[in-house]
């Protein structure tokens, strides 16, 4: 029974999902309540479920070997799942209020509850197999998301959005194939079920790492492969900041730390040498996402050219195959998601507010809405990583991780990017407040509390990271004393 | 306690900063101009009762899970220095602001960022951990930009870009160097490098190199100087002055950090410190000769005396048994300076208060008849120029007198040519002082007869009196302040005390030489060469040096801009390249399906019919009916030959034609699952092999 616990986050959230388009609801507020029903409830369910010991592991259906739907609750998982549900809540307050401007509410929020359960089901899932399915599901449940507007845009953006994640999951699939031909198990380990093989080819093992690096690189917006994401923008900026920011991309983040530390292994993948190859790629990451979004005259465009950018630090910390450089990563992980949200929604914030969309247009916004502004600068300044923010305590530990490989090339970027980090976010912190003509009146335009209290909050979580990193950090120590 | 009393210095400044900031939000302005000058006198206070702990031994506070690496403070004599004189400028400052600010708009968030910078300035000085201090340092860069920026114009704007831009790199690079540190010695604890460094062989180079550049861009470090010009004068006076006063000494604090401990007084280093110092000193006098904004003259001579300080710590590494003379006299010159420029932007600000304009052609005459101004200001140049009785002659007399010795030690045309740049900076400093004070409080002019007396606040003037006092106090009785540094020397490994002599006879010969040849200077150059008869037949100073070769506009500028365009442009390319991949691959296919697989019996009628619909119409027709007829005519042969010709097309359909047209109809989800097929059939032939 306490192994069925399991499926309750996973499952529930589809049958809210269901439910919610069925059901007819009197008046807004059953709606909402609903709705806050299904969110609040699964991360309850998740907390309790992380109190029963041994975490609770459960195969639902097995076919043999390679077809075995299993879910597994370990560390890495909890950290994902309760990143994920948390900030769920935040933009589920978040887009109540905002969706009010646009139409076909009934089926994003079908949709959006519908996703929390898939990214519940990439966080428990025991095995490859089980990951790929609710990976595929995941591209499916956005997608009607990303297409929200209905525009010939948003319709092109969203074909482009299959097509680049069909393209990947064919990768990942290859890779899983060539994997099983090599170890006749899929499943999920710390340090990796390679290591226990008594000989094995290395040749195929490394196309399927490679492959499957490529695969799930898609989703994490790894460069070539990353111009879906800009692209997607046109979806509904809760979407953008949830989906965008935080789950979709960061499940792509989440599979490839499944699938280096947990079926490869630290050691085995250094012996390979495969990462080397994927560090250049990587660099450009970086590098290509934050000079690219110095050229975005749209806010959002600009957040998700960063976003690029910073999923290239977590994915570094993560080829680097050190502990510190992996600390780093998944703390930047966090740190991202939290700082990236905050600033979607203030984006979001002044598109519900006050219409508008590009840079120029904001001058001087800062005066009409000082606290969403101010949380602007903080959650900017932290994701360009001035200390004592949450995002210097990441890149320290990613460039402490750079330097032990011995590369301090890697630091130089990460230092470049930074300063590029700087002159993409600091301009729109400049204009926000120092700029454009004083009115006498100045009227407040503070957008509505269930946007605003989100903001802040988030706000409040990201300085407070910054300050007393400690408890998490602890955290992910222990995750990756496990794994390397 | 005096713990406890160490983290409320740190603390109060930023609790006082955002308490003013509510207080002052709902116009309640006096109350929070008299909580920040409470505030500030407070911490000024707190800081003066250390005194006797600090003499007696060092206060440590280390707080553990806290921004990554705890919190680790120290005061010990050395920094002490450091913050008193922060404090204590900081809160006759915060008095001369509140008189300063009257008619600006968002006084509030001034007085906020004022507060904030207090703290992160005193932070600075008191971290005894590397990173803490870099944190101090970051938040300080930061908070003070929204006081350059603070006019919002144009030109503050200018000037905010670069100052953020350049501190923002220099952080990042000053932050590198604290990364290799880090990985090399294993320690974040300032007073653990002497040790850990004296192992390392070539790196600490390159890591000192970073460090400087880092701190030299605070210090204003030539060629690292270039905002420094532009954002001093853009900031309203009193940010200026602390700015001037205050913030270049966090830069020289960390250089000191770096050649007394990290480097532990390496020759090499302290000879490129040497260099660079006598550099910034000769290139700073020299050029604030040329300037015209009062402010911006001050910020020249900022560089300049930031020059003199570093060949201060400069020479305390080559001064290997004899060093505490360089010491004293860079670390006396810290505080000197700081007096002495915060005094002179106050007078500057005074002005400007007054008349919104600060170029000395046009503010020439104004305090003819403004006595106390004129005293005050005649304090601050006297000092800077190093006159005998003021402050600035004790520093220099000291810093001189360490050359000196690095000159008898070492003899060597070097150190000649160190003398002879040494006199010639505190010549141009006589020089261009001599400019303003002249050019403003001597020459006559009409406009200014002595109307705005009244405006000159007491507010605005005491501040600047203590401070006169003090300079003049110290002029007389230099031992004084001698004496507290003696406790700041032991931090670098010096022991015993000075014995200094300042009013002997050499001493005064050398400086009325100088004095000498800044006179020379200032009526032979200043006024004859920068000064031109304008068409009213009025002299106005000229500035030469504006069209002159620019660091910043020709070296810079342009470096950055093409750099960036160079790599944004391949960026884009990359950006876009998967589609591109993907367009030109479509793009060749199709092109390889328009090779048809018929022979070409049919193509070449095509080819003769399609030229003949794209040849012209036929020569001139006159008659207008004639040409109606022939048109519509042309236009209905025109449409039969190109259903022809489609026709013909039809019918050359090929293999080709099918899988495009399949091609044309293909949906996003058959193209899924076509690649889908294809992966799935590649990963089947590896399979097999």
């Amino acid at each position: 029974m306490k192994h069925l616990l399991l499926l309750f986050p996973v499952f529930l959230p589809c049958i809210y999902a269901i439910l919610y388009g069925l059901i007819r609801f009197k008046g807004d507020t059953h709606r909402e309540v609903f709705i806050g029903t299904a969110i609040v409830g699964n991360l309850l369910l998740v907390i309790f479920m992380l109190q029963s010991n041994p975490l609770p592991s459960l195969h639902l259906f097995r076919l043999d070997q390679f077809v075995d739907v299993y879910f597994h609750v370990d560390k890495m998982g909890i950290l994902f799942s309760l990143l994920a549900s948390t900030l769920w809540i935040f933009t589920m307050f978040f887009s109540m209020e905002y969706m009010t401007h646009e139409k076909n509410t009934k089926r994003f929020f079908s949709f959006f509850i519908l996703n929390l359960g898939v990214i519940m089901g990439i966080a428990f899932s025991g095995n490859l197999f089980t990951m790929y399915i609710f990976y595929e599901l995941l591209t499916l449940a956005t997608y009607p998301l990303v297409i929200h507007a209905e525009t010939e845009d948003a319709l092109y953006s969203g074909k482009k959005y299959l097509i680049y994640s069909f393209f990947g999951a064919t990768f990942i699939l290859l890779g899983m194939i060539l994997l099983y031909s090599v170890t006749n198990d899929l499943s999920f380990a710390a340090n990796g079920i390679i290591g226990k093989l008594d000989n094995y080819n290395e040749t195929i093992l490394l196309a399927a790492y490679f492959v499957m690096f490529i695969g799930f690189g898609v989703k994490a917006a790894l460069v070539p492969f990353h111009s879906w994401l800009p692209s997607a923008m046109v979806a509904p900026t809760p979407v953008s900041a949830l989906l965008h920011a935080v789950a979709v991309v960061k499940s792509g983040i989440f599979a490839i730390i499944r699938v280096s530390y947990f079926i490869f292994g630290a050691d085995i993948l250094g012996g390979m040498k495969g990462h080397l190859w994927i560090n250049v790629m990587v660099i450009f990451t970086i590098v290509l996402g934050s000079l690219m979004a110095l050229h975005q005259e749209n806010l959002k465009k600009r957040l998700a050219y960063s976003t690029i950018s910073q999923l290239g630090y977590v994915l570094l910390g993560i080829v680097l195959l050190n502990k510190n450089a992996l600390i780093g990563g998944l703390f930047h992980l966090i740190n991202h998601a939290v700082i990236k949200i905050t600033l979607f929604f203030i984006v979001g914030a002044i598109y519900f507010t006050t219409g508008k969309k590009s840079i120029h247009e904001i001058k001087g916004i800062g005066r009409e809405m000082p606290i969403t502004m101010l949380c602007f600068s903080i959650a900017s300044i932290s994701l360009i990583g001035i200390p004592p923010t949450n995002g210097f305590a990441s890149k320290w530990f990613l460039a402490l991780g750079g330097i032990a490989e011995n590369k301090i090339f890697f630091v130089v970027i990460l230092l470049f990017s930074a300063f590029l980090t700087a002159g993409y976010l600091l301009p729109i912190v400049v204009t926000a407040f120092f700029q454009g003509e004083e009115r006498a009146l100045e009227e407040k335009k503070e957008p509505p509390l269930k946007i605003l209290i989100p903001i802040v909050t988030l706000t409040g979580v990201i300085v407070l990271l910054g300050l007393f990193p400690n408890i998490v950090l602890q955290f992910i120590r222990s995750i990756v004393g496990e794994i390397i | 306690m005096n713990k406890i009393i160490l983290m409320t210095i740190l603390l109060l400044p930023m609790i006082g900063s955002i308490i003013g900031y509510v207080l002052g939000w709902k116009s309640r302005e006096k109350y929070r101009d008299l909580f920040n000058i409470t505030m500030t006198g407070l911490v000024f206070l707190l800081v003066t009762y250390l005194y006797k702990a600090v003499r007696h031994g060092t206060i440590e506070v280390f707080i553990p899970d806290i921004m990554v690496t705890g919190l680790y403070l120290k005061l010990d004599m050395f920094r002490y220095i450091f913050v008193w004189i922060t404090c204590f400028v900081w809160f006759l400052t915060t008095i001369y602001s509140t008189q300063y600010l009257i008619k600006y708009k968002n006084r509030n968030r001034y007085y906020a960022f004022f507060m904030l910078t207090l703290g992160s300035t005193i932070g600075v000085f008191l971290s005894e951990n590397i990173l803490n201090l870099f944190t101090f340092f970051e938040i300080m860069s930061f908070t003070s930009y929204a006081l350059v920026i603070h006019d919002e114009d144009q030109y503050a704007h200018d000037a905010g870009q670069i100052y953020i831009g350049m501190a923002i790199g220099g952080g990042l690079i000053l932050l590198l160097g604290i990364f290799l540190l880090f990985d090399y010695t294993g320690t974040l604890n300032i007073s653990e490098y002497p040790l850990k460094m004296a192992e390392m062989g070539g790196l600490k180079y390159l890591i000192s190199t970073l460090l400087l550049i880092g701190f030299g861009i605070k210090a204003s470090m030539v060629p690292l100087h270039v905002w420094m010009p532009k954002a001093h004068p853009a900031a309203p006076a009193p940010a200026s002055a602390v700015l001037s006063g205050i913030l270049i000494k966090t830069g020289i604090f960390g250089i000191m950090i770096l050649s007394g401990y990290i480097m532990k007084d390496d020759q090499v280093f302290s000879m490129i410190l040497l260099v660079g110092g006598l550099t910034n000193m000769l290139l700073g006098s020299f050029l604030a000769m040329f300037q015209r904004n009062i402010k911006r003259i001050l910020a020249y001579s900022s560089m300049s005396h930031a020059g003199y300080i570093l060949v201060g710590v400069g020479l305390m590494g080559i001064l290997t048994e004899h060093k505490a003379v360089a010491i004293y006299g860079a670390l006396y010159h810290v505080l000197n300076h700081a007096l002495f420029k915060v005094l002179l932007f106050m007078g500057a600000g005074i002005i400007y208060m007054i008349l919104h304009e600060l170029s000395i052609n046009e503010i020439k005459g104004f305090g003819r008849n403004k006595t106390l101004l004129k005293i005050i200001f005649l304090v601050g140049v006297l000092a800077v120029a190093g006159m005998p009785g003021f402050n600035g002659f004790i520093s220099k007399t000291l810093l001189h007198e360490a050359l000196a010795e690095a000159h008898h030690q070492y003899s060597g045309i070097g150190f000649t040519i160190a003398e002879i740049v040494f006199t010639l900076s505190s010549a141009f400093s006589l020089a261009y002082l001599l400019k303003i004070f002249v050019a403003v409080f001597i020459e006559k002019n009409e406009a200014y007869s002595g109307q705005y007396k009244s405006h000159v606040r007491a507010g605005a003037i005491i501040p600047a009196l203590i401070i006169s006092v003090v300079i003049i106090w110290i002029g007389v009785r230099p031992f004084t302040v001698l004496h507290m540094l003696e406790g700041a020397v032991e931090s670098f490994g010096y022991h015993g005390h000075l014995e200094a002599h300042f009013y002997t006879m050499g001493n005064l010969k050398a400086t009325g030489f100088t004095m000498l040849l800044g006179v020379i200077i200032y009526l032979g150059f200043v006024r004859t060469v920068l000064r031109r008869k304008d068409a009213n037949g009025e002299n106005l100073y000229v500035n030469p040096a504006l069209n002159w070769f620019n660091l910043e506009n020709h070296v810079y500028i342009p470096l950055g801009v093409y750099l960036f365009e160079l790599i944004s442009e391949m960026f884009h390319f990359i950006d876009q390249g998967m589609i591109r991949l993907v367009k030109a691959t479509s793009g060749w296919m199709i092109a390889l399906q328009h090779i048809e697989i018929r022979p070409d019996r049919f193509q070449q009628l095509k080819k003769k019919l399609e030229a003949g619909i794209g040849r012209k119409p036929l020569g001139p027709i006159e008659d207008i009916q004639l040409v109606k007829e022939t048109a519509e005519l042309s236009v209905k042969t025109k449409s039969y030959v190109q259903e022809v010709v489609h026709d013909i097309g039809e019918e050359i359909y090929s293999l080709s034609d099918v899988v495009q047209r399949v091609g044309r109809n293909m949906n996003t989800l058959m193209f899924s699952v076509l690649s889908f097929a294809v992966i799935l059939a590649i990963a089947l032939v590896v399979m097999i092999y």
